[in-house]
């Protein structure tokens, strides 16, 4: 944004041009502004009002005080005052060019500003003439010699200025006396490349006399320029200023090439019909073979690359005007709307003035549109994509996020990726050049880029950063700073904490690798300590390998500390309110057992296998549990631990036994009366005897059955009816109903669920009316007990 | 046909064959007519939920064993639906808060109550109260014991509670001491293997002494994996012989594979093999409480008796720490690498002084 500012200063221009400059600091600066204003005007309003009503040169206060006891006057001042009030600010704040004019062109001039101006603020108007040496005075008088005249502006100033003969000008004209005005130091200002002030075309972009350097063929310039932005980051005075500065996009199947051939022929596709072109989703591979079918495009990729630069670049090389949005603006769902309205109008008025034809959406930084601010706002961004009438552009970091998952369908998909080391080099070679620095060597130059993880941004802000402290002996230091500040992914750091490079660190070092992830590092600390080898300390110089059994002690401290560290977590997460253990625990889990076995990784760091034998132990528990109810009211005395304990080995037992006896009907029947009895059923079976599978080369026992019994298994029990207790749910089935007749099957099951089983019981006494009428009673009841 | 250990167990208290003495309190209680809430406890497999049903049994008659499953839906503070099953008869019910996990409070304060509030309508053909079987009262979450503390005294009119778990050590002193606490023990070697000579009998099976000795011996004095034993025997080989070869579990097979391995050979190398076995029957979910009595126990029997003492501190310490941390395999893997360090030290240092010895 600051650059698009910056150019607007540099480049002069006397035409109107209508920018939308949308960052947050801009639109602060003219609130406050207005504010400012209004609270000045309140002052002065008597002031004012009574200026325009009676024409005098100056108003002595005391006639203001006798006009303000006429009733009749009184009313109109408060209609003066309300419309004043109400008259608001510059219809399009912002919207024109400031000139750079010559040094106190404005020098020996008296301005007088009536009105609401169209683009400036009263105050800003003001701050600008005195910028350049122009005085500005509240009332017209001999010496005034010209009146800058706006909206609404008062009747008895023009007046008088028509008496007196002063020049009444507009703000452009007054813009234009700015630039025009020859300065009190000698000659006319050369105009910044008349040709491109002659054609509209290219008002907006920098043209190449004013910024590139790299074609500047002025000296004067460079120094001019590097004046104006010596306080300036490098990242920002060295942002490439022409596709062809970009680094790492030459290439002739570059990102950025492939979004100037979209651009280029997006008019030509979309732009001519009036219709709703339905932005068509696809899928596949060859989706991103016909670019032209897309209204959109997505650039991706991680920050630092230069995508924003590269958007907003090919849009100033094809002479497209850009609207750009991005995180600092609100985007929800309303406010887009808001926004693709806004987007038409200028689209329309682009239209009538045929003067620039050709506008280009960017929206920066997609993937920032979360939360409850942004509400709708992808969904909203989809919608303007599917109905828009100009090429929008949008920009993230993350392509996989699910969110922008929804939107890379209806975008041509551009993936930009990290320049080689090589690339950037170059680069910062041409920056330090320019800086006359010369004394970095390439081996530093090429850490430091590395250490930035190839991100062109933070390696000229190292880069900037080390030349302020830069020595040449500072280099290895400078690296090593930036080094803390990239990440690595947690393997690394697992190797690393066990490596003998941290011996010599403090304690604060090695703890920081726990909170890369308090929650994971143990995890993998646990998995990996006994994979190092530890190394004696090498203070004592003697090569003498470990002995087993000193080995097995420092294992066992390691382990130990692990341990402890685990009881300290616990206390962590279980209370929830005791997180100042936290560093307690890194010693314990990270910092101690990786002191104890410090050495080097036999093999490449393991991921933790504590996730999937969790999910494991927690799958076979829920199976457990299922069949614990299955089988509850034949061994009513038994939970499930038990069950597992105790019964699951005969039962597998007594259930595969006969079976593998030979391929017998009278077996299979066996072993399904078994189940019958147990109100088994057939998966249920099934699960037994996976939980009866031990080890990784554990023998299932059903699959070695031969598939005669195994077939002859599943056609006996399906020939017979099984009457359970419980009501089997068929998922397939349930997931089928459940939009349907969802309410209805609930039902369903729980009648199911509450049929009585009677045992034999059922003739013996008188109980059989009670067990009915209980039966009727049910449901109803147990809609109570909810 | 059904497993032996579910088709011998006793429904009334005429039929138990051991704690003779207990039953009989037990049944003078009921014939009174009103009790006070019931906390039973004791080792598993020594009939704790026998005597429940039993007690149950001369309380209500036969009616007591026309079962049903129940499923129960709630919900919890935060709006998380849970699901819990009860098993129930006409006048009692069965259920299992600690399926639901920590919010087993929940249920006890929603269902407990409910049916705590409802009284009975004709007091005059049944009991004036229902009763409710709160099994693995030792796994409820504190807060869930407390939830139970006052429900027991409000609604002692309309219901009793028969709590049931292992051991009253997890079980808060307030509740206790709102129970009358029966202690179930295990049966002796000579009580099991007089069951089983009973059941062979009417099975029509032979069975040596010895072998009967055996089972008892080896089923840990748990009645019903006793029970499970023998039919697995009699299954495999029908004239049972003195040396036949009992089946075990398949878990304390492997387990005691997994300590052997431990015994044999003290490396780093075994230390990570191990933890495999352990996350296994970790998977299998075996509690790692048994995981750790099983090792220490297999452990001990294979190894020197100057160390015994010091290693089972070690395991100790080590299954404390496991009860406060929450990741089992931390624990147990301190433990082995423990025992390993202890184990070689001592070996090395009887080596070097075997050594000194031929010097």
């Amino acid at each position: 944004m600051s650059d698009i500012r910056n150019f607007f200063k540099k480049v002069s221009t006397p035409n109107k041009k209508r920018t939308r400059d949308d960052s947050a600091d801009r639109e602060e600066i003219t609130s406050t502004a207005k504010l400012e204003q209004k609270l000045s005007t309140k002052i002065s309003k008597e002031k004012i009002v009574s200026q325009t009503k009676t024409n005098i040169n100056t108003t002595p206060p005391k006639k203001m005080k006798t006009k303000e006891t006429d009733p009749i006057e009184k009313k109109k001042h408060l209609e003066n005052y309300k419309s004043f009030i109400n008259r608001g600010g510059p219809v399009a704040p912002g919207s024109k060019v400031i000139p750079d004019g010559e040094k106190n062109c404005l020098k020996n001039l008296t301005f007088v500003i009536s009105g609401v101006l169209e683009s400036l603020e009263r105050d800003e108007c003001k701050i600008l003439i005195e910028k350049y040496g122009g005085r500005v005075t509240v009332a017209l008088s001999g010496k005034t010699n010209y009146l800058i005249a706006g909206r609404e502006s008062s009747e008895g100033k023009l007046n008088k200025a028509r008496e007196t003969k002063i020049a009444v000008i507009s703000e452009d004209d007054l813009l234009e006396l700015i630039q025009t005005r020859p300065g009190d130091e000698g000659t006319p200002k050369k105009k910044v490349s008349t040709t491109a002030e002659s054609s509209s075309m290219q008002l907006k972009r920098k043209s190449s006399s004013t910024v590139s350097k790299s074609t500047d063929p002025s000296p004067m310039k460079i120094q001019k320029k590097s004046d104006d932005e010596s306080n300036l980051l490098w990242a920002d005075k060295y942002k490439p200023q022409t596709i062809k500065n970009l680094i790492g996009q030459q290439g002739e199947k570059s990102c950025v090439q492939k979004l100037i051939v979209w651009l280029r022929d997006w008019y030509q596709h979309h732009g001519v019909s009036d219709e709703k072109v339905k932005a068509k989703s696809s899928f596949g591979f060859n989706r991103n073979e016909n670019p032209a079918m897309f209204k959109a495009a997505l650039l991706s990729g991680p920050p630092g690359i230069g995508k924003t630069t590269a958007a907003q670049l090919v849009c100033q090389h094809l002479n497209y005007e850009y609207i750009e949005k991005n995180a600092s603006d609100q985007r929800s769902k309303k406010s887009m709307t808001n926004l693709s309205s806004d987007t038409y109008s200028v689209v329309n008025l682009a239209n009538k003035s045929s003067t620039i034809s050709k506008y280009v959406l960017i929206m920066d930084e997609v993937d920032g549109v979360a939360g409850n601010e942004d509400r709708g706002g992808v969904q909203e961004l989809i919608s303007l994509i599917k109905r828009s009438r100009i090429p929008i552009i949008c920009i993230c970091n993350d392509r996989q996020h699910k969110k922008i998952r929804s939107l890379a369908s209806y975008c041509y998909d551009l993936r930009f990726y990290r320049p080689t080391i090589l690339q950037i080099r170059a680069g910062m070679l041409t920056i330090l050049h320019r800086e006359n620095i010369e004394n970095i060597k390439q081996d530093v130059l090429d850490e430091i880029i590395q250490s930035c993880n190839q991100d062109i941004r933070q390696t000229i802000h190292s880069l900037n950063l080390w030349s302020t402290h830069g020595t040449t002996n500072a280099n290895k230091l400078a690296a090593k700073m930036i080094e803390k500040t990239t990440n690595t992914n947690p393997f690394e750091l697992c190797r690393l904490s066990f490596s003998d490079e941290l011996r010599e660190k403090s304690l604060s070092d090695k703890s920081d690798i726990f909170f890369y992830d308090y929650r994971l590092m143990p995890l993998l600390i646990q998995e990996n300590y006994l994979q190092c080898q530890p190394h004696l300390s090498t203070s004592n110089n003697q090569k003498r390998a470990l002995t087993n059994l000193e080995h097995l002690n420092l294992i066992s401290k390691a382990a130990d500390s692990i341990a402890l560290g685990d009881v300290c977590s616990q206390m962590i997460f279980s209370k929830n309110d005791s997180w100042s253990l936290l560093p307690y625990q890194s010693i314990f889990s990270t910092v101690a057992p990786c002191s104890y076995v410090r050495g080097h990784l036999r093999g490449m760091a393991n991921f933790s296998s504590y996730f999937g034998q969790r999910s494991r132990a927690n799958k076979n528990a829920r199976v457990l549990n299922e069949i614990e109810k299955h089988i509850c009211l034949k061994v009513a005395s038994i939970n499930k631990q038990e069950f597992n304990l105790d019964y699951l080995t005969y039962l597998n037992q007594a259930l595969v036994t006969p079976l593998k006896m030979a391929s017998q009907d009278k077996n299979v029947e066996q072993c399904i009366s078994l189940l019958d009895d147990y109100y088994l059923n057939r998966d249920d079976f099934q699960t037994i005897i996976e939980l009866n599978t031990w080890g990784k080369t554990g023998r299932n026992q059903y699959e070695q059955l031969d598939t005669q019994t195994k077939s002859l298994l599943t056609r006996t029990y399906n020939k017979t009816n099984h009457r359970t207790p419980y009501a089997i749910v068929d998922i397939k089935k349930l997931k089928k109903s459940k939009g349907l007749m969802d309410e209805e099957s609930d039902e369903e099951q729980e009648e199911e669920a509450s049929v009585i089983i009677d045992e034999n019981t059922i003739e013996e006494d008188a109980m059989i009316k009670i067990a009915k009428n209980r039966e009727i009673n049910k449901p109803t009841k147990k809609s109570r007990n909810k | 046909m059904s497993l032996w250990c579910d088709k011998y167990r006793p429904k009334t208290f005429d039929e138990l064959d051991y704690q003779l003495q207990q039953a009989e309190l037990l049944q003078t209680i009921v014939a009174s007519g009103d009790f006070p809430h019931f906390l039973i406890f004791g080792p598993s497999g020594s009939g704790k939920k026998t005597r429940i049903t039993c007690l149950l049994h001369a309380l209500y008659g036969d009616g007591i064993q026309s079962l049903r499953i129940e499923n129960h839906e709630y919900e919890t503070p935060s709006k998380k639906k849970i699901e819990i099953t009860t098993i129930g008869s006409n006048f009692h019910i069965q259920v299992n808060p600690s399926d639901v996990g920590i919010y087993d409070r929940v249920v006890i304060q929603e269902l407990i109550k409910t049916i705590a509030q409802t009284r009975q309508i004709n007091s005059t053909e049944q009991r004036a109260f229902k009763v409710i079987v709160i099994v693995e009262v030792d796994k409820l979450t504190r807060d869930a014991q407390h939830g139970l503390r006052r429900t027991m005294e409000k609604y002692v009119g309309s219901c009793r509670l028969v709590l049931c778990c292992n051991s009253t050590s997890r079980v808060i002193p307030a509740i206790r001491s709102r129970c009358l606490a029966i202690r179930v023990a295990a049966p002796t070697v000579d009580e099991i293997s007089g069951i089983l000579k009973k059941v062979a009998t009417i099975e029509g099976i032979q069975l040596p002494v010895d072998l009967a000795n055996r089972i008892g011996e080896k089923s840990q004095r748990n009645l019903r994996r006793a029970l499970l034993m023998l039919q697995s025997c009699a299954t495999q080989k029908v004239p049972l012989t003195k040396d036949q070869q009992i089946v075990e579990p398949d878990w304390e097979i492997y387990l005691r594979d997994t300590a052997r391995m431990i015994g044999e050979q003290q490396t780093p190398q075994r230390i990570l093999e191990a933890r495999e076995r352990l996350y296994e029957l970790i998977a299998h979910c075996i509690p790692a409480e048994v995981i750790f009595k099983g090792l220490l126990d297999e452990l001990l029997a294979n190894c020197d008796d100057l160390l015994k003492s010091q290693i089972t501190q070690t395991a100790a310490e080590y299954e404390h720490r496991l009860r406060q941390g929450s990741k089992e395999i931390f624990h147990l893997e301190a433990f082995i690498a423990k025992y390993m360090c202890i184990y070689k030290q001592h070996m090395q240092s009887m080596a070097a002084g075997l050594d000194d010895c031929f010097d």
